[in-house]
């Protein structure tokens, strides 16, 4: 196995909102979250809207502080950088944003962009070798006609493309990808995806975050699983629709199933509510798992915190009811 | 945008500014010496072939005069709004993004500034020192540094947690860089525009405020615009050659710097939108 990249040891990110009527209230968007990434792999964060995704990706980046726990990228220890050394630092690791309008300055056009990002990060490069380079990367992503224009008259697909270009110029060791695909129509879906394949085959490692099963699979290595700040399941890829996921992973497997059945074009979209407050204590799906309730383990489930149980090669599952595979509803 | 109007007004408040900043840059190349310049025999004319704008109680050609007057506020006004752009933008920019005692002392100097009333303080500052005019603007600069700082201040902070200045620190930027050129010279240069305009009309109206209510700014026989409308209380109704040139272009002028500096701003914001 290749060699460590960035590891992250129970990371906790909580939230604190005031409200007037409310009072006080707290989210875990991150509830003791343990994480590997090594070099040249890509790793799928799949999970429901609101379990912490995209929370995960920027405390991993230090774009949002943690409230505990430790996160080494490269043998730094991240959390302790600051000021110019983290500045440095961040020139290793970048983000395309969830919100695309969100990675570019809305008054610069797409060259001004790429050149201000050339000359940071590679200052030795002059003018004319910017001025090349920028070519080559409008060509990799498909903009060359677009370089002069600005974020407002670009489509949600050409601002995506815009953002990795500017980050294909800064050669980062990890690049984390939140939702890359969604909201795009089909074609453009798979301009992202062919530009997403040709990075992983340059050896790019980068994190993928997605609820889109489809885009997993097809350029995933490694795949985790979140619910409500935790991680519940790892799994490599090719294995995703094992008879042994964990009972939420199993219920977002057939949802998917179903949706691809229903709209037959294009990847499948995972969305699954899960209600009920969060329990701190117990297994995070226990409100909502029939698993607890078959097997009559509802009152552990809601006391203790499953711990991660290893069920082949880099798969495992936090779940109490693991050691006995779950058949599959017909 | 922008219809007819509002070009016609661009371009013609343009021009006016254009013109007052040709004479401040040109006058000062050319020799005046007030007191040769006195002739009675010539007291008091109307406008005319010889003296284009007539002439003052001393006999000295207004057009002459009005042109050495652009003296008064041209650079000092520059300065002031210099002064207050620059103080305002940084000031604004530290208190809306820095943390710690650096935001708790700013904002400390800013809101101390901004209790003070503009003009009285102004006058109170020429009763006690009598400075320059010079001083007088450095001045009213720096009184004007709280107001500009407030509004950039509040740029800063409502851009400061936009996900896309996240993305540029994210990127490896670094906050100085962000400061100055995504967020001040990029997104606030409209407002810098218009209030450093503002700011040097109110140069060239406090010059002539104080002219006319005292002996303080430019004295006699310097000319400056606000000494020559003062004249009127000396003529009574003689004649109004004297001061009515001169009064004009004071309206005129700050009328035009106020246009130009919004209009400009507007023009800026959607270009570069
Ligand atoms: N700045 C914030 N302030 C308060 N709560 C937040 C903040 N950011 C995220 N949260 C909360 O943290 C939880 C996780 O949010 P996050 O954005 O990480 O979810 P996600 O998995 O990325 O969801 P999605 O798929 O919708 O993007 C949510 O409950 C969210 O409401
Ligand atoms: S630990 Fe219990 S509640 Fe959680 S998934 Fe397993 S069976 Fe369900
Ligand atoms: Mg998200």
């Amino acid at each position: 196995m290749s060699e460590l990249l960035l590891e992250a040891r129970g990371l906790v990110k909580r939230f604190r909102s005031q409200s007037l009527l409310r009072g006080s209230h707290e989210t875990r968007a991150l509830d003791g979250v343990d994480l590997q990434i090594r070099v040249g792999e890509v790793l799928a964060v799949i999970g429901e809207s609101g379990s912490g995704k995209t929370t995960l990706g920027k405390v991993l980046l230090r774009l949002t502080p943690a409230t505990a726990g430790e996160i080494r990228f490269g043998g730094n220890d991240l959390r302790a950088l600051r000021g110019k050394a983290l500045r440095l630092k961040r020139r290793e690791f970048q983000m395309v944003f969830q919100n695309q309008r969100a990675n570019l300055h809305p008054k610069m056009t797409v060259r001004q962009m790429l050149d201000e990002s050339l000359r940071l990060h590679r200052p030795k490069l002059d003018a004319e070798g910017r001025a090349e380079h920028i070519g080559g990367l409008l060509e990799r992503v498909g903009l060359s006609a677009k370089a002069e224009q600005r974020p407002e008259s670009l489509s949600g697909g050409e601002r995506r493309r815009v953002g990795l270009a500017r980050i294909l110029a800064t050669q980062p060791k990890l690049i984390v990808a939140d939702e890359p695909t969604s909201g795009l129509d089909a074609a453009i879906k798979l301009q992202i995806i062919d530009l997403l394949r040709r990075l992983k085959e340059s050896s790019m490692t980068y994190m993928l975050i997605s609820h889109d099963l489809g885009l997993v699979r097809r350029i995933a290595d490694r795949v985790v699983v979140m619910l409500k700040g935790r991680i519940i399941e790892e799994i490599p890829a090719e294995r995703l629709g094992d008879p042994r996921h964990h009972p939420y992973t199993a219920r977002l497997m057939r949802a998917a199933h179903l949706s691809e059945d229903h709209a037959s074009q294009g990847p499948s979209v995972i969305e699954v509510g899960v209600g009920g407050e969060q329990r701190h204590g117990g297994c995070v799906y226990a409100a909502d798992c029939p698993v607890a309730r078959e097997r009559g383990l509802l009152t552990r489930c809601r006391q203790e915190r499953p711990e991660p149980v290893a069920l082949g090669p880099g798969h495992w599952v936090a779940c109490f009811a693991s050691a006995d595979p779950i058949e599959e509803e017909p | 945008m922008g219809g007819r109007a509002e070009r016609i007004a661009f371009w013609g408040s343009g021009a006016i500014v254009a013109l007052v900043i040709a004479i401040g840059l040109v006058s000062p190349l050319i020799g005046y010496d007030p007191a040769a310049a006195v002739d009675y025999e010539q007291k008091l004319l109307g406008p005319g072939a010889g003296h284009w704008l007539g002439t003052d109680a001393q006999g000295r050609d207004v057009a002459m005069r009005l042109m050495k007057g652009t003296e008064a506020f041209f650079l000092p006004g520059l300065m002031a709004a210099g002064i207050a752009t620059m103080a305002g933008a940084l000031l604004g920019a530290i208190a809306g993004y820095a943390e710690g005692w650096g935001r708790t002392l700013v904002v400390g100097f800013l809101q101390l500034v901004d209790t003070l009333p503009r003009l009285i303080f102004i006058i109170l500052v020429c009763t006690i020192l009598n400075p320059s005019i010079t001083l007088i603007a450095g001045v009213a600069g720096v009184l004007f540094i709280p107001s500009i700082a407030t509004v950039i201040r509040r740029k800063v902070e409502a851009l400061g947690s936009e996900d896309y200045i996240l993305a540029h620190v994210a990127h490896g930027f670094s906050t100085t860089r962000i400061l100055l050129y995504h967020i001040l010279w990029l997104q606030a240069r409209p407002l810098l525009i218009r209030q450093a305009t503002y700011v040097f009309g109110y140069v060239l109206f406090v010059e002539t405020a104080l002219s006319y209510l005292g002996d303080y700014g430019v004295q006699e026989p310097t000319p400056s615009w606000g000494n020559m409308v003062a004249q009127t209380r000396e003529l009574g109704g003689a004649s109004a050659w004297p001061w009515v040139f001169p009064a004009v272009a004071i309206a005129v002028t700050i009328a035009a710097f106020l246009a130009f500096g919004n209009l400009l701003a507007r023009r800026d914001e959607e270009a570069i939108r």
